[in-house]
């Protein structure tokens, strides 16, 4: 599953050190993510769409949304 | 603080680590026990159980340091690379021992084949054990 994490936390002049702190994970965590390399869960999903203020579909690209697109 | 009180509880048992460790030696140097081995354990499990007293104070009197050992044992990637690795161990465990009966039947050593082929059985019996109580769960 793509997401637009990078992208997203680029805008808001996050580092992904201070974006781990902020959602409880470790940064090679955050690096994972960014790299398409590790899917978060729920909890994880919810806890960055609400930090960055959008919606967990507007941060993660679903297989679904990819092909409407 | 949940954690704080989950690194007091370790660091008890790590101090039961070393309380345990000095009655093994002990038990070898008053000629109770007369195998080496006892002292051998004794020592393995008195220096890792004052390794962990170390950590754990160190951490307790370091509230970042705490912190950050909190996350990296909650975070969610690290827990799902622990259950990978254990699984990947697990599944090699039983792969080896069952090669190991084999070849200990081929060259005839009988009571070790028996052995491993016994402790596969067990480890496999447990697995589904575990695996039905899980089920239930959830």
């Amino acid at each position: 599953m793509e997401n637009r994490i990078k992208e997203i936390r680029k805008k808001n002049k996050v580092t992904q050190d201070d974006l781990a702190k902020m959602v409880g994970v470790t940064r090679q965590t955050v690096i994972s993510l960014e790299n398409g390399k590790y899917n978060a869960s729920l909890q994880l999903a919810h806890n960055l769409a609400e930090y960055f203020g959008v919606t967990i579909e507007e941060l993660f690209i679903f297989e679904d949304n990819k092909e409407n697109e | 603080m949940d954690y704080v009180k989950k690194l007091k509880k370790r660091l008890y048992f790590a101090i039961g680590y070393i309380v345990i460790g000095a009655a093994l030696i002990l038990l070898q140097f008053t000629g109770r026990v007369s195998s080496e081995m006892s002292s051998c354990f004794g020592a393995a499990f008195a220096v890792c159980g004052v390794v962990r007293v170390v950590q754990y104070v160190r951490l307790l009197n370091d509230k970042n340091r705490m912190e950050q050992r909190e996350i990296a044992e909650k975070d969610e990637r690290n827990v799902m690379l622990w259950e990978k690795a254990r699984s990947l161990a697990f599944g090699i465990y039983v792969l080896l021992a069952g090669w190991a009966t084999i070849v200990s039947y081929a060259i005839h050593l009988e009571f070790v084949g028996q052995i491993i082929a016994y402790a596969l059985c067990a480890l496999v019996v447990i697995y589904w054990l575990c695996y039905m109580i899980i089920k239930r769960k959830y």
